[in-house]
This record gives C-alpha cells, structure tokens and sequence, in this order.
C-alpha cells in the first residue's frame, strides 16, 4: 500500500511518497536525539563541573608539550569539531581526517580505526602522540600543576601534587570526554518527519521534501546505504571497506582496522582495564570478545551521517571534497577496490542527475538542526 | 524463517511454564532444524531486539542422550554477505541440555543464520550434530 494516497485525503500540499515497509525502515533511524545516561567508565561524567573544566582544556594548547596546539585547533566547533581539511595537520601530516566529534557515545569505537574503545582513552592518543601534542605523562603532569588548573583539577580529583603522571594522564582526559560527551546533534527535518510517520502525522510528514523523501527511498533502498549506516545515529558502529583507497603513498598503506584491533589490544585504558571507573566493567565485552578477521585489513569505522554537512572533506583520508562527490563514489564505484572477499553491498548504481541531487537533499536533511 | 524483531526476549522465564511441543523449552523458544537424524531437538530463545547490539540467546536441547553433550559450539554467519561475526560469543552451561549465550551481535540488517553443533566428550564415539535457524534481522 502507498501512503501517499492516503495522505491524499488529508489535502496536505505534498504527499508522502514512502510505502508501508520503507516507512517501518524510516522509523529504525530514530527517535533522535537518544539520552545515553552517564557514562560509567567515567567518575565526572555527566558532572557540570568537570564538564567546564574539559571545555577549557579543550581549547588550552597547555596539553601540547611546544604550547602550540590545542584539540580545539584539529577539532574546531565551526566544522562540527572537524576541521575542514582532507588530513589533519599536527607537528606534520598526518594520515588521516580529523572526525567530527559530535555524538561520540553513538559510538562503540572511536578512531577511523577503533583503536580505542572510550572517549577518555581516545582523548589520551593525541596528548601522548609525538606527531601532535607530544606530552608524556610527567610532562602533562607539570605543566597542569604549574597553570591555574590546580584548583579545579584537586576539587574533582584530589591533590595533583599526591597523583602519579599516569593517573593525572587519565583524569584530564575523563574531564575532556566529559565536555566532548555533551556535543550532539539535535532534531532536523528528517527526525519531524520520522516522527510525524511515527505518530500517523501524515500532514505533517508531507512538508518534508518530496526530493529528500526520494533520497531516503533511495538510501535504505537501491543504494543499499542503510546496510551500514544503520539505525538512529546512521551508523552501526563497526568497520567496512567502502572502496576508498587505503594507500597513504605510494608505498605506506593505511591497515585500518587491522592496525585499530592490534593497538586496542596494547592498550591499557580500556573498558575491560584498571582505568575504566566502572565495576561493572560494562562494555568491556567488545575489547573482550572482538575477533581478529583478515577481512579487518583496510576497512574503517563507518561514520554517523548526522550533521555531515558541517565536515567536509569526508573519508579517513579526506579525499572526497563534498556530499556531491561522496554521492559520485557510491555511484560509480570502483569494484577493483573492494576487497575480493567483498561484502556484494556496494556496486555501481548507475544514479541519474536527479537522484543524485535526491540523495544530496536527504543527507542535508539530517544536518539542518540549527547547531 | 521468523521475525526477531517481534519476538519477546523473556530471559529467565520459568522452565515451568513450559508449553511448547517440547515440555524441556519455554514456550516462545524457537526450534532449530538439522539436516541429520539426531536423537535430541534443539531449541533457541532469542534475545534479538535490533542489530547492532549485543544480545543473549537461551538454548535448550531436548530428548534422548543430551547428557552426552559435552561442548557446544555456537556462530553465526551472513550468507548473502559472506561475513560471520565480529564477535566470539560466550557460552555458560547453566544445566544439562541448557545454554546461555552471550556476546550474540549482528552488525547488519537482513538473514543471518545461527549455527549450534554439539559434541561428545568421547574420542572413539565421537558424535557432533549440526543444527541451523534462519534469522531476520533489521
Ligand atoms: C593534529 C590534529 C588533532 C589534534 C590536535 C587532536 N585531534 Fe582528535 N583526532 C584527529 C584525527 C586525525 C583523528 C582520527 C584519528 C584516527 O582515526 O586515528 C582524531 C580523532 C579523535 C576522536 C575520535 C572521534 C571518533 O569519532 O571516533 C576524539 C574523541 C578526539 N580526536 C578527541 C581529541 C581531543 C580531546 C584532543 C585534544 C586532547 C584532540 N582530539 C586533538 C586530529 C586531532
Ligand atoms: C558497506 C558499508 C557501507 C555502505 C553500504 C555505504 N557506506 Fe557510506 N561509508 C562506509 C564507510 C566504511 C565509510 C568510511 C570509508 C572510509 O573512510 O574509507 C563511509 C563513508 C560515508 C560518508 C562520509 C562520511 C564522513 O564523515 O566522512 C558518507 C556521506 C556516506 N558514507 C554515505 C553513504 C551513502 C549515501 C551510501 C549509499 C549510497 C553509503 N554511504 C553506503 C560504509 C558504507
């Protein structure tokens, strides 16, 4: 059955143009926003005060050991907290985009590669990272204790002259995934009229645009999209090979996830280690029971859609310029990029100029929140 | 083939209240399929509620000679897609002939099919079974 022959009744200007099966397909992306609740491997999370301290920090090239770079100079708040350039540049190039962070606790990984499995740990990467702010944890440690940081630090921490560099390491970094958990996307035009379907609302479902209601149709139908970028958050959080290019140079290439599960596996500030605050430990099933496949070798973390218009260019190496051009991809893939052992979703879709702009419209349909 | 989606996940239901064709699972649980003769039947109560997150599954075998189940293997793979999981998931006996399953994840929408073998403890009567359900996932 059509609904929009039944939204012809209700004399609303524009129909709905989705049957009954793409609206219960519809209705799998939301509600949105979704209410994460604390986050237990984190003690301040959720606390205003260490949520003040993070957004300072946040912007304080004091975390950089030359004082000349913050997060806020890769993760800026005008991008979305990306920064709008194909690779990120730190001390040098470095290898990969700088991802938004809006939305990080839709996430189960973090990084391109989910090299980390929480947002405090992946805040230490940076910190610690030779080719970025290049601290070590006895330098962190004296430079916070030597700024006006001390007061505050000692109110949700205790006494940073008692802590060891590690944990000191550790606490800045759970202030930092405090403040970076409360940067989220909002309602948008695609979520009214999700829940106006939701609702049986076919009048109001009807002012969302009849070219995005085609892209959608176009997104968890022809294009197979929603294969991967499942679910509210338009992601389901794991890895694939979307047929970019895993080349860095001619002779470097990127692992991906490969590289991402041998260096979780190393890493001690995970949900599963002594650092999470959570005695439950919840979560730590993933670190625990992940598999180790070949098939991991240069796919990445497919990425939530939601305010994408703001963090151009896109992929891990940032090669595609605009939406336009992520569209021109899907539509003409390159079959010899994908892996041989390829998951058969993504082939060529032969789109024509107009579903091309449909799918366009329905992507800016999931950034036009305002923020 | 059945709609998961729909399926109540009722952990912990009481074995009491079993009324399926099976007096040893709970009304509710599924039955897997075998493409041998084998002398028990196995049956499965899934946790299913979308995909993308983990899940528990309740198995239950049923009939003659489940006491010489010594080790069950439990998976599951996408056909269509030619991927299994991402996860290895955990398994606790929890009685003779009774499983609980977790770390169960599906990262995809469409047909998964879950795959339970059962083995013997004995090398020379070694003895395994293989038995299948077909999963929609969305
Ligand atoms: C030089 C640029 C740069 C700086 C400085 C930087 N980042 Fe990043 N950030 C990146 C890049 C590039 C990635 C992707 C890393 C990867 O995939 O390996 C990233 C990834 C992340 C992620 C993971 C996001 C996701 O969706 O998984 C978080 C969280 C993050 N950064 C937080 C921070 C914090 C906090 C700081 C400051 C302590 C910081 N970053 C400093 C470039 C930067
Ligand atoms: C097989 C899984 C899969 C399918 C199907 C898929 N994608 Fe993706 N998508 C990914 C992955 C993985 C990436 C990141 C790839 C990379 O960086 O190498 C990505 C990246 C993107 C990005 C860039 C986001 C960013 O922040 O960089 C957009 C936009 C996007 N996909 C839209 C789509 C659309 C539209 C479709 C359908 C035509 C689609 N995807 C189909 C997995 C998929």
């Amino acid at each position: 059955m059509v609904f929009g022959m039944l939204a012809g009744f209700t004399a609303a200007k524009s129909d709905v143009l989705l049957s009954e099966d793409e609206i219960a397909q519809t209705l799998l992306h939301g509600p949105w926003p979704i209410e994460y609740g604390k986050d237990p491997s984190n003690r301040v999370s959720g606390n205003l005060e260490a949520i003040a301290f993070g957004k300072a920090l946040f912007s304080d090239p004091i975390l950089s050991r030359d004082e000349n770079m913050s997060c806020a100079s890769c993760h800026d708040p005008e991008y979305g907290f990306s920064d709008a350039l194909p690779r990120a540049v730190g001390q040098k190039l470095l290898d990969r985009n700088t991802p938004s962070l809006m939305n990080l606790r839709s996430h189960r990984w973090f990084g391109w590669a989910g090299g980390t499995d929480n947002i405090w740990a992946q805040s230490i990467d940076p910190i610690l990272n030779i080719d970025e702010m290049g601290h070590d944890a006895e330098s962190l440690r004296s430079a916070i204790a030597g700024s006006t940081y001390p007061q505050t630090y000692g109110k949700l921490f205790g006494d940073i002259s008692k802590h060891a560099p590690e944990d000191v390491l550790v606490n800045i970094s759970k202030a930092l995934a405090a403040y970076q958990e409360t940067l989220r996307t909002g309602q948008t035009s695609f979520d009214r009229f999700r829940n106006a379907l939701e609702a049986g609302d076919l009048t109001t479902a009807g002012t969302y645009s009849d070219s995005a209601q085609r892209g959608l149709q176009l997104f968890i139908g022809r294009g197979n999209c929603a294969f991967c970028h499942s679910g509210p958050a338009f992601t389901n959080g794991e890895f694939h090979d979307a047929g970019v290019p895993y080349f860095i140079t001619e002779t470097r290439v990127d692992e991906g996830r490969f590289g991402g599960l041998k260096a979780i596996k190393q890493n001690p500030f995970t949900l599963a280690g002594d650092y999470s605050d959570d005695p439950e430990k919840t979560g730590a099933w993933a670190v625990n029971q992940v598999r180790f496949q070949h098939s991991d070798f240069g796919t990445f973390r497919v990425p939530g859609l939601r305010g994408a218009t703001k963090t151009a260019p896109y992929m891990h190496n940032g090669s595609l310029k605009d939406l336009a051009a992520v569209v021109d991809h899907y539509n003409a893939i390159n079959m010899e990029r994908l892996h041989v052992d390829g998951e058969a979703i993504l082939q060529p879709l032969g789109l024509s100029p107009q579903e091309k702009n449909d799918l366009i419209a329905f992507l800016e349909s999931l950034s036009d929140d305002g923020s | 083939m059945i709609k998961l989606a729909v399926l109540p996940s009722i952990f912990g239901a009481s074995l009491l209240a079993a009324t399926s064709a099976q007096a040893c699972a709970p009304s509710g649980a599924v039955e897997l399929t075998s493409l041998q003769e084998t002398p028990f039947q196995a049956y499965a109560e899934l946790g299913l509620e979308t995909i993308s997150k983990p899940f528990e599954i309740d198995l239950y075998f049923c009939g003659d000679g489940i006491e010489k189940i010594y080790r069950i293997k439990v998976d599951a793979i996408m056909p269509a897609h030619q991927h299994g999981m991402n996860y290895t998931p955990e398994i606790y006996g929890i009685e003779p002939g009774i499983y609980q399953i977790s770390g169960m994840f599906f990262h995809m929408p469409g047909m998964w099919e879950l795959q339970v073998s059962t083995h013997s403890a004995s090398e020379t009567d070694a003895q395994s079974y293989l038995f299948t359900l077909d999963i929609t996932a969305r």
